[in-house]
């Protein structure tokens, strides 16, 4: 069975009344609509720009063969990976530590 | 002791299905090849030995459910490249490198899109899916909703994306294998359902992430070898790499009848994106199709529950995008590579200008132009693993969603007797392994291209919006949250039938209905816009429960206060 067994009401009421759970979930939402609203319009930019505009994204990078295409691509792959780990990072960082503290602790 | 008996019995099968059939290998005895592929089998058959005496020590150990679902707990990096071994599929190893091989740059946008679907994943859903599930991605969209209809639903869709995935996989498989060993069609497809029974049946989870992550490391390793030896090739210079890559395609363009300059034009469209995005409506439904459906496919969900907590689940994210990006990377080198090194080869490609043995023999043709035989035989037995590890981890979600959600938590009400609940999860196994293998013949024949792009668009139309409005919506209702997933997914379904992948190449009617290559531009907002309207309108009394049961999902979804370990039973 997942719904879950016996719950801790007096150890959620806490949770709920303390200003740091409020502060922590507001901080980490924000955190991952930011990122997410990054991810979403750097790759609908990239693919609108491949659906409009073919000769910007053929065209070679100084006098060599490298495409504008193959940059961006290449940095999308890059930027992909690049926003997982600053997510990650602070999550596991700050926000677990938060989390922490509010749970090990009542708010003074 | 009874896998082992088992793994003598499917290594003779292998033996004998190569050695009777030595005469029937002239196929590929036209590429520089000739008979068996003996160095391919021996080492695929190592693989098999080595995942069967972990299947062997793993079943000694899968005891309870919970054991049989997450394998008992790994950490977040064991786990990030077992999701790796899980979402690489020898789909995207051969064909993005075969696509870049004959298209140039388009294989890159494909890949893009399969990674794009991580961090959202990561950001939206991960860590609250976490703290609030235990075995499958239903117990966290049911959670605070009547359990019936709405995991009936998770399970329904969990099957149908899982089914059109392993057709894909399964056919992929044969073709492939009956190529690359020499083995015949069914022969190949009834060594791949049987092995991957055996992993699920005795092994379970554990057994399942062990194959996919020596999987996993397997092709990071083969891949990373194959790209190191193209670039010795070229100088270690990407520049000389691409130059060379337009001087090959200028002149195979030049052979081809046409003048200096349309030759030099042509050689250069490698470098841009081509015929592949027809029209902008297509490239971003597809493209969302990717990015959402990547969120919603159950064996990628169910591989969250492997991990202690959110943290960890975060980490296997990481390092699940880590890896995954950089497979991609280099398969996009391997593309490039394979134009300069077998374009002029006639060991591999015929005077037409086609690659020997099929469109996706580019990376194998580009192994043997590297390491010979022997590279080429470990290439083929990664490739054959790489299926193997998809197919797990397929029937291991879908044998859950039958076992955990429908048998454990609608029939028996949450109530189930553990012993059973093990029992239907392994007879939905062998059920489905059976079945698998006789849709692979079915389909044999079958343009089953779509499949994938199908399953990812049903994942994206039917479970991401599910996940994202029971987890983030306050207001959602049971209703909403069953029917409005369930319209997703038949519009995602529909919309694909009247698309021209299947009502003009399948059905073969002129014109189609629905003219883009994928429905999820339309079918996700459908499918967010039925759960709201049906939630706002449901003023049943069981809504109102939903409703007031949200404040305490959301906290435990944002503390992990409640979190079912998967080490901790």
């Amino acid at each position: 069975m997942t719904v879950p067994p016996a719950h801790d009401s007096a150890l959620e009421a806490r949770i709920a009344a303390d200003p740091r759970y409020v502060a922590l979930v507001r901080d980490r939402q924000r955190f991952s609509w930011i990122l997410t609203a990054i991810t979403v319009i750097a790759y609908t930019s990239f693919i609108s720009l491949i659906a409009f505009d073919k000769p910007f994204m053929a065209r070679p990078i100084g006098n060599g063969t490298t495409s504008m295409a193959v940059v961006l691509g290449v940095a999308m792959l890059i930027g992909i990976v690049a926003i997982t780990i600053v997510y990650v990072v602070r999550a596991n960082g700050e926000f677990d530590r938060r989390l922490a503290e509010l749970l090990a602790e009542p708010a003074a | 002791m009874r896998p082992l008996v088992w793994s003598a019995g499917l290594l003779a099968l292998v033996a004998f299905g190569t050695g009777a059939l030595g005469a029937d290998l002239a196929p590929i005895g036209s590429v520089a090849r000739q008979g068996p592929n003996w160095t391919a089998i021996a080492m695929f058959a190592g693989f098999v030995a080595v995942t069967l005496w972990i299947t062997a020590a793993a079943a000694r150990r899968t005891r309870s459910v919970s054991d049989f679902y997450t394998g008992g707990g790994i950490t977040g990096f064991q786990n990030g490249l077992a999701m790796a071994g899980d979402y690489c599929s020898a789909a995207s190893f051969l064909g993005i490198s075969a696509q870049i091989f004959n298209d140039g740059y388009d294989g890159l946008i494909y890949a893009i899109g399969f990674l794009v679907g991580w961090p959202i994943v990561l950001f939206l859903i991960a860590e609250k899916l976490r703290n609030l599930g235990r075995y499958t991605f239903a117990d966290v969209v049911s959670y605070r909703f009547m359990q019936g209809p709405v995991r009936s639903f998770s399970a329904a869709s969990t099957l149908l994306v899982v089914s059109f995935y392993l057709i894909a996989q399964m056919v992929g498989a044969g073709q492939l294998i009956q190529l690359l060993f020499g083995l015949p069609y069914l022969y190949a497809i009834v060594v791949v359902g049987g092995l991957m029974m055996i992993y699920v049946l005795f092994g379970g989870m554990r057994a399942t992430s062990w194959v996919q992550i020596i999987k996993a490391v397997m092709l990071l390793c083969g891949a990373t070898l194959l790209v190191f030896g193209v670039m010795a090739h070229v100088g270690f210079s990407f520049e000389a790499l691409f130059a060379t890559a337009v001087e090959v395609k200028t002149r195979v363009a030049l052979d081809s009848g046409l003048s200096p300059a349309e030759a030099a034009a042509e050689g250069r469209t490698i470098m841009g994106p081509g015929g592949f995005i027809k029209d902008p409506i297509s490239a971003l439904s597809f493209g969302f199709a990717l990015m959402l459906g990547t969120a919603g496919l159950p064996h990628i969900l169910m591989r969250f529950f492997t991990v202690p907590d959110a943290r960890e689940a975060r980490k296997s994210i990481l390092w699940a995008t880590v890896w995954i990006g950089y497979f991609y990377l280099l398969t996009f080198i391997l593309g490039f590579g394979a134009i300069v090194m077998i374009s002029f080869n006639p060991d591999y490609v015929d005077p037409a200008g086609l690659l020997r043995g099929g469109n996706n023999m580019a990376v194998m043709h580009l192994a043997h132009a590297i390491g010979g035989n022997l590279f080429l035989g470990f290439i083929s037995a990664v490739a054959f693993a790489t299926i193997l590890a998809v197919v797990a981890g397929l029937t291991l979600s879908a044998a859950s969603a039958v076992s955990h959600d429908i048998y454990a938590s609608v029939i028996r009400k949450g109530a189930a007797d553990p012993v059973k609940e093990l029992r239907v999860s392994r007879i939905t196994t062998v059920l489905l392994g059976l079945s698998a293998i006789v849709l692979g013949i079915v389909f044999e024949t079958q343009n089953v291209a779509f499949m994938v792009s199908l399953a990812f668009a049903l994942a994206a139309s039917g479970n991401f919006p599910v996940l994202i409005m029971s987890l983030l919506w306050k207001d959602c209702t049971t209703k909403g949250a069953a029917w409005g997933g369930g319209l997703g997914l038949l519009t995602a379904f529909g919309l694909t039938v009247l698309s021209p992948a299947i009502w003009v190449e399948v059905l073969g009617f002129g014109q189609a209905v629905f003219p883009y290559s994928s429905p999820a531009l339309f079918s996700v907002p459908v499918a967010f816009l039925a759960i709201w309207v049906i939630s706002v309108l449901d003023r049943s009394p069981r809504a109102a429960i939903d409703r007031e049961g949200y404040a305490g999902q959301r906290l435990r979804s944002e503390t992990g206060i409640e979190v079912h370990g998967a080490a901790a039973h």
